[in-house]
């Protein structure tokens, strides 16, 4: 089986074989390059659609998922630990609660954060009442701006980027396609 | 056959010359150490070295062609031998012509050895471990795909295959007669 024949039998294989990996490997690297440069064109397309469709939606419906979505996060985090004694201290509804709470919390320094929790939990409703009031006067206008910058760049399915932000949308995904698409670069030269 | 096409076609072969590159380089260590390889025997991998670097070149002279035809390339027929002459990163596309040039020297180099000798095919064909870094700062500066995860991972995995077999060639024990 090691006679020369067989060698050279095995080495036209290879060498075939590597040929074929080849054609392969250009038609897949070909087919990549295609789509990198064409599917971000076809996939603005459908987003600028989508946030065409939901700018009418955006001002009634804007408010719940905005406020779900931006501000819960650090309040959830926050609030769980130290924002309990905090808002309750806030808001002047006071009258009632401050008495009933610090009793308790007084004589016991330490264990009492951990043990307020319970007792506090029917007031969370009533902290829970002014943090979305003061939470999308701020959030909201903030996070149209972060989230139209954050999104577009990384994908463009951040359609639900507010309607006010349509001309830096346009501006952050004509950018964006830049770098792998050939729509911007005709007007250079490209690389190779 | 559509610009887009064509573009997209000259990159991909640009690619898999840069795969091909580093194959030839590995299997050219592994011709030198005189070892075989896997199943195929001595002239086996000689004979596969040779294949896939004519196959290298093939890809690269296609790369060019392609890119050549391509009218948003820019590409001039000057651009194939005199390098940093290029409109769009002319250092990076420089870098490309300097590496067609060297593979250029090298394939004639070796289609002529029975004539030049081996000394002078030897210290030509060393010019071969700067072809390839040359190639693949050209890919990865002048590339439109380097963001992208799978060219970063076809260009590492050159990269690894490339950097194994010199460290194998700088072993002390590298080539067969060593051990005798």
């Amino acid at each position: 089986m090691n006679s020369p024949r067989s060698g050279f039998r095995r080495a036209a294989f290879a060498s075939w074989a590597l040929a074929g990996l080849g054609a392969a490997g250009v038609a897949g690297a070909s087919a990549l390059a295609y789509g990198d440069t064409v599917k971000p064109v076809a996939a603005e397309e459908p987003a600028i659609e989508n946030s065409m469709t939901t700018e009418p939606a955006v001002p009634t419906p804007a408010a719940p998922p905005l406020t779900q979505e931006l501000p819960a996060p650090p309040i959830a985090q926050q609030a769980a630990p130290v924002h309990t004694a905090e808002p309750t201290y806030a808001p002047n509804p006071a009258a009632v609660t401050a008495p009933a709470y610090t009793p308790t919390s007084a004589p016991r320094p330490m264990q009492t954060q951990a043990q307020t929790p319970a007792p506090i939990a029917p007031v969370a409703p009533v902290y829970a009442a002014p943090a979305p009031v003061a939470a999308p006067a701020g959030p909201i206008g903030a996070s149209s701006v972060t989230k139209s910058t954050y999104g577009s760049p990384g994908s463009s399915s951040s359609s639900s980027s507010l309607g006010s932000s349509s001309s830096t949308r346009s501006r952050v995904s004509l950018g964006s396609s830049s770098g792998a698409n050939k729509a911007v670069p005709h007007t250079v030269s490209k690389g190779s | 056959m559509s610009s887009e096409a064509l573009w997209a076609l000259g990159r991909g072969n640009g690619i898999v010359a840069l795969v091909f590159m580093s194959l030839s380089v590995a299997l050219g260590i592994a011709t030198r150490s005189g070892r075989p390889l896997l199943a195929l025997p001595r002239f086996g991998v000689a004979d596969i070295h040779r294949f896939v670097a004519l196959a290298a070149v093939l890809l690269v002279a296609l790369h060019f062609g392609l890119l050549f035809m391509d009218p948003y390339a820019k590409l001039k027929l000057i651009d194939t031998v005199v390098p940093f002459l290029g409109a769009y990163r002319p250092m990076w596309q420089g870098l490309g012509t300097v590496a067609v040039d060297l593979l250029i020297v090298v394939v004639i180099t070796s289609l002529l050895r029975h004539r030049l000798g081996p000394r002078v095919f030897r210290t030509v064909h060393w010019t071969a471990y700067l072809l390839w870094p040359i190639a693949m700062a050209h890919a990865l500066g002048n590339g439109t795909d380097v963001g992208h995860v799978w060219f970063t991972a076809i260009a590492a995995a050159c990269g690894v295959v490339v950097s194994a077999s010199l460290a194998w060639r700088l072993r002390a024990n590298y080539t067969e007669y060593a051990n005798v």
